[in-house]
């Protein structure tokens, strides 16, 4: 026997991945503005989908407060760019900070447990809003404009803004792949099945937590930077909106919670649906939560879970598989 | 006489107004297999969990060769060398039992790349595991699911194993297969200590048997012995008659 990671099928699926990347960087060259500021709305959606992935189907840590990072790196490339940084390295450090302040608030987050953890990253979400609500220098609770970026031509400030949006999101779909795949993959699994048995057998839980709420709060604040860019307006109502963590939990238990490849699949029947319904309203979340509510009864390992359980189809590879030695092998 | 490898030093444990755990000390040498037997709720699954540190102690200490470990986590003594099993087994269910062996064989063993997956495609086959190694564990029964359990600490390649009633419910070739297995991993070198109410399998295999009762030790030595014990007789076979 011997151990498989790679199958031809994933192997051709990865590479198309890849190459369906770097077609995708032709976007802005080829599309109206209107279409790359759509687009640029699908990676944000991927973005927060693998995120909140990685912490609610890998650490078992259940956040309704992702928002908080959103709403600080939206906010964060304001602070900068108000100081005179110029728009796009603005969002680079809004980003950063985004990632460093998850550091802290870990400290305090991760003594919390299941419901009590996921309310309690409510609560921090709620308070930092408050905070911005109370600065005038940030709009107060009236919003503010990203003013910086209007010394770019729409076009390219379109262009630009959807290139970051490529780029974040490969790196951290990359580095949460990567991350998978690495001896830690597992141990983070069995975190999410039994916390317990995981320190049982030697997996360090809070550090390994640590790690995946500081990758979901660099990811998280580099969506909320892009948010930002990509509408030029924020106001705390909206960006501190617990919505965002609505929508996150939809694309991961429609697409499949704990798979790589389902939330992708979430964010983009995500992107459909707002597309198709685009007058939103109280009726569409409705039936957002109500079918998210129903893949979990009825369906609990989301769409690709399925898909993944029926075929034994795995197209970008994070798990292990034993099969049997193929004849050369076994004569060596 | 060899060092011990590990300790319970007048390990004591209240929950509540019940004292599970009343002054127990027990050790375990080099290559030594104990038996620990005992009515339900003598304490022997709650000592368990203060030697592998899934439960800290109200006093006394845990002794890992020679080093006091009462203040060290679960993850750090499995680190060290301890493993346990799961009386009710706890897989990971939404991974392949493969996949849950390689938890102990890098997480607690420290291992990685190949030479992690063939430590891990080894304890496999020396646990009969190797059929289903790409099943589920959601999917699997009682027996695999405790087979598992003993695959999984053997991945962290302990010093000490832990065993907390593996063998129920199996059939008498199963039984006698699965103390020829603990047997040669005694002779390995692994220490183990072993909790189980099927008192024949743990004679094949242990050369000391200690009985507990209402949180105490109250019979210790050679296993027959122990078991001719008027006390052992009354507390533990008189408990299930």
């Amino acid at each position: 026997m011997r151990v498989q990671r790679w199958t031809g099928t994933s192997r051709a699926f990865t590479g198309a991945t890849i190459a369906i990347a770097a077609l995708l960087g032709t976007v802005p060259l080829l599309f109206e503005a209107d279409v790359v500021q759509r687009l640029t709305n699908l990676l944000i959606l991927v973005l927060l989908a693998a995120m909140w992935n990685a912490l609610a189907g890998y650490g078992g840590l259940l956040s309704v407060g992702q928002q908080a990072f959103i709403g600080i790196g939206a906010y964060g490339t304001v602070f900068f760019a108000g100081l005179g940084v110029s728009p796009y390295p603005a969002m680079l450090l809004a980003t950063l900070v985004a990632g460093v302040i998850s550091v802290p608030i870990s400290l305090f987050a991760l003594r919390l447990r299941a419901a009590q953890f996921a309310i309690g990253m409510w609560v921090i979400a709620e308070v930092i809003s408050i905070l911005v609500r109370l600065d005038q220098n940030l709009g107060a609770g009236t919003g503010i404009s990203l003013i910086q970026l209007n010394q770019y031509a729409p076009n390219f400030r379109q262009a630009y803004t959807f290139w970051l949006a490529l780029g974040f999101t490969v790196i951290f779909l990359s580095a949460l792949f990567f991350l998978l795949r690495s001896p830690l993959g597992v141990s983070l699994q069995a975190i999410r099945d039994d916390e317990d048995a995981a320190r049982s057998l030697g997996v360090h839980v809070a550090a390994r937590k640590r790690l995946l709420f500081v990758l979901a709060g660099f990811g998280c604040g580099a969506a909320g930077v892009l948010i930002g860019a990509n509408t030029l307006f924020i106001e705390p109502g909206s960006i501190f909106s617990v919505q965002w963590s609505a929508y996150m939990i939809f694309m991961v238990l429609v697409g499949g919670l704990g798979t790589f490849e389902g939330p992708i699949l979430g964010a983009i029947l995500l992107f459909g649906i707002q597309t198709t319904f685009t007058q939103g309203g109280p009726w569409y979340l409705v039936g957002l939560g109500a079918t998210a509510a129903l893949f979990a009864l009825a369906l609990p390992r989301g769409i690709w879970g399925t898909i993944e359980e029926r075929l034994g189809l795995r197209l970008l590879p994070v798990g292990y598989r034993v099969v049997e030695m193929k004849s050369e092998e076994r004569t060596v | 006489m060899d060092a011990a490898v590990l300790a319970a030093v007048d390990v004591r444990k209240r929950f509540g107004a019940l004292a599970v755990l009343d002054g127990v000390s027990l050790s375990l040498r080099e290559g030594e297999a104990v038996g620990i037997v005992g009515p339900n709720g003598a304490g022997k699954t709650t000592l368990l969990n203060v030697l592998s540190g899934a439960l800290a102690p109200d006093s006394g200490g845990v002794d890992f060769r020679g080093r006091d470990v009462t203040s060290r986590g679960a993850a750090d003594r499995c680190k060290l060398g301890i493993a346990r099993t799961h009386q009710v087994p706890r897989p990971f269910i939404g991974m392949s039992v493969f996949e849950n062996v390689l938890v102990g064989a890098t997480a607690g063993g420290r291992r990685r790349g190949a030479e992690a997956y063939d430590l891990c495609l080894r304890v496999l086959d020396q646990t009969g595991l190797t059929p289903i190694a790409n099943r589920r564990a959601e999917s699997l029964g009682l027996l695999p699911r405790k087979r598992l359990e003993l695959a999984r600490a053997l991945a962290v390649e302990p010093a000490v194993l832990l065993l907390d009633e593996i063998g129920g419910g199996l059939t008498d070739a199963e039984t006698a297969a699965l103390a020829q297995t603990v047997a040669s991993l005694r002779d390995s070198g692994i220490a183990v200590l072993w909790i189980e109410h099927i008192v024949h399998l743990l004679m094949q295999v242990v050369s000391r048997l200690v009985c507990m009762d209402q949180g105490r030790i109250i019979a210790e030595g050679v296993p027959e012995a122990v078991v001719a014990q008027a006390a052992v007789i009354d507390a533990y076979l008189g408990a299930r008659a």
